[in-house]
């Protein structure tokens, strides 16, 4: 029951972004994965979503293989993700976002959108209900109907988060997710992603916040130029004299 | 759909039943265009020919094969959306331009084939066809109308269900950022070339109204032109939505059938749609009133 890398390589034209790199993220742990900019990070989050398939290597859920597989298979195993930068459906409100984070489980059928039978609209129901649930959670159940273009990146942060949970994910990747959040919001941010993990989800962290990485993360991955130089706790992957130079003391 | 239901009463006798009757076609085509490229975000140029597969299947049926409209119906919008669907195929590879050149030529070859494959269209001359009979009785213009309304508001019915649906969502997504959809689990293959499908079928409903309000089907009614026309509707009213995809259907449809005789006129109000949709869409109406703003607000300071 585990979300796993083995031995994965990825190259860009020639250029190792992730190299030989063996990762493994086990229901309810929060995972934080740290380096500094440019040490293949997001490629490694991409590799586990299923955006960039593995040049070697092997990448699998629950010992089924998805490698070479495409993001949909990864998420209807389960494994739901944020990105770096925030990536909304902009033609759609708040609540139809969430909502399409809902129905991750669902394959949209065109029968029963047209034929509408009452499971169908019991399970319409669910989802709204489940959307604004999420919402709810991060604070915003109160713009559901705005357009996600009239929000604030802080919000617009807190809906792709939303949607994520809304998915009901077993294994969740957030690619910095304190990234625009107020300092004093963090916190909140934290909280929300410890609730995760006491419902028995996966989560691997990248995040730059130290001080977060320390609290929220029972285990530490440290990465540069590719390849994984460190893991333990914060403490032990600050320790290692290629990364403490980029990991400031948590605060 | 009020607008729709007032052209009859505006115009007055058989003129506005028939008018009435395009208008309802209109929108019904360009809901099918709203499916493919509002919700899907995928650009058919291929339209009018999809259009065409309706019509042709309707002719054909209630012809040859001796069924009535309603018999015919299913199965011409079933043809439609078969054809609709190997067309949108290359959308499993290409977006944007690329997939608009592909269905430009798509539309082509269709176009090429009701030419040449005389033994199922005629080829230029046609094929003229039997009028709607209900309850053993010709419909007359007014009927006709009545029909053609009724299947627009089940049309519309059908594309606000699709676009409240998981379906419709998992269409929207997929246009906003198909990156991000898929990492939801929406499968982008699957249902790209369903929203073909089903605005291809869209056409074909289109397709067989026309065809029976016409009495006669022939190649050049499915053109370059027409899907030019049904673009411009679905391009100035906007992505999905329905209440200015029927203005618009309404308006333009209309303002076609005022300049009717007056072909130089129609083509340079389409040209100049054309730019206006250009101007609006590259933002540079907006720059220019932001412009003359700011000059004002200069000037008055």
């Amino acid at each position: 029951m585990t979300l796993r890398l083995d031995r994965v390589s990825r190259h860009f034209a020639g250029v190792h972004a992730v190299a030989d790199v063996s990762i493994e993220i086990a229901p309810g742990e929060v995972v934080g994965l740290v380096g500094p900019n440019g040490s293949g990070k997001t490629t490694l989050v991409n590799l586990l979503s299923g955006v960039v398939a593995p040049s070697s290597g092997r990448v699998s859920v629950d010992a089924h293989d998805l490698t070479g597989r495409g993001p949909d298979r990864f998420a209807a195993a389960g494994v739901v993700r944020t990105f770096q930068s925030v990536r909304l459906f902009e033609g759609m409100n708040v609540l139809d976002n969430v909502r399409t984070g809902a129905q991750r489980c669902d394959r949209a059928s065109l029968v029963q959108a047209l034929l509408r039978p009452p499971s169908f609209r019991r399970r319409q129901r669910c989802l709204t209900a489940g959307a604004m649930a999420a919402l709810e959670r991060v604070g915003l159940a109160d713009v559901a109907d705005r357009r996600v273009t009239a929000l604030s990146h802080g919000q617009r942060r807190r809906v792709e988060l939303a949607r994520a949970f809304a998915a009901h994910p077993r294994f969740l990747i957030l690619d910095e997710p304190g990234a625009g959040v107020q300092p004093d919001q963090r916190a909140t941010l934290a909280d929300l992603i410890a609730g995760e993990r006491d419902h028995g989800v996966g989560v691997l962290v990248v995040e730059h916040d130290t001080g977060m990485v320390d609290r929220l993360c029972d285990r530490v991955v440290g990465m540069a130029d590719g390849r994984v130089l460190a893991e333990g706790t914060f403490t032990q992957v600050a320790g290692h004299p290629l990364l403490a130079p980029h990991l400031r003391a948590p605060t | 759909m009020a607008a729709v239901s007032v052209v009859p009463v505006a115009m007055g006798g058989h003129r506005g039943y028939g008018l009435g009757t395009t208008v309802a076609v209109a929108v019904v085509l360009a809901l099918g265009l709203q499916v493919t490229y509002g919700l899907s975000g995928q650009l058919s140029v291929a339209h009018a020919p999809l259009m065409g597969v309706g019509a042709y299947a309707t002719a054909q049926l209630t012809t040859a094969q001796g069924l009535g409209f309603w018999t015919a119906l299913l199965p011409s919008v079933a043809c439609a959306a078969a054809v609709g669907a190997v067309v949108g195929l290359p959308g499993l590879r290409v977006r944007g331009d690329v997939l608009a050149l592909v269905t430009l030529g798509a539309g082509e070859i269709l176009q090429r084939l009701y030419l040449q494959t005389t033994f199922f269209t005629n080829g230029y001359p046609g094929i003229a066809v039997p009028p709607v009979r209900l309850f053993g009785r010709a419909l007359n213009e007014r009927g006709l109308y009545g029909l053609a309304l009724a299947v627009a508001l089940a049309c519309l019915w059908v594309f606000a269900a699709l676009r409240a649906s998981p379906l419709g969502r998992a269409w929207m997504a997929d246009r906003d950022d198909e990156v991000a959809a898929q990492a939801l689990g929406v499968h982008s293959g699957r249902i790209r070339v369903l929203a073909f499908a089903v605005g291809a079928g869209l056409a074909g409903v289109a397709g067989s109204l026309f065809a029976v309000q016409q009495g006669f089907v022939s190649s050049v009614s499915f053109g370059l032109d027409q899907t030019v026309t049904v673009l411009l509707v679905v391009l100035v009213a906007g992505p999905a939505r329905l209440g200015r995809t029927v203005a618009v259907a309404v308006g333009l449809t209309a303002l076609v059938d005022r300049l009717t005789g007056h072909a130089a006129v129609s083509q340079g109000v389409t040209g100049a749609l054309i730019l206006a949709v250009v101007a609006l869409r590259l933002g540079l109406v907006g720059e220019a009133v932001a412009r003359i703003r700011a000059r004002l607000g200069m000037a008055a300071t």
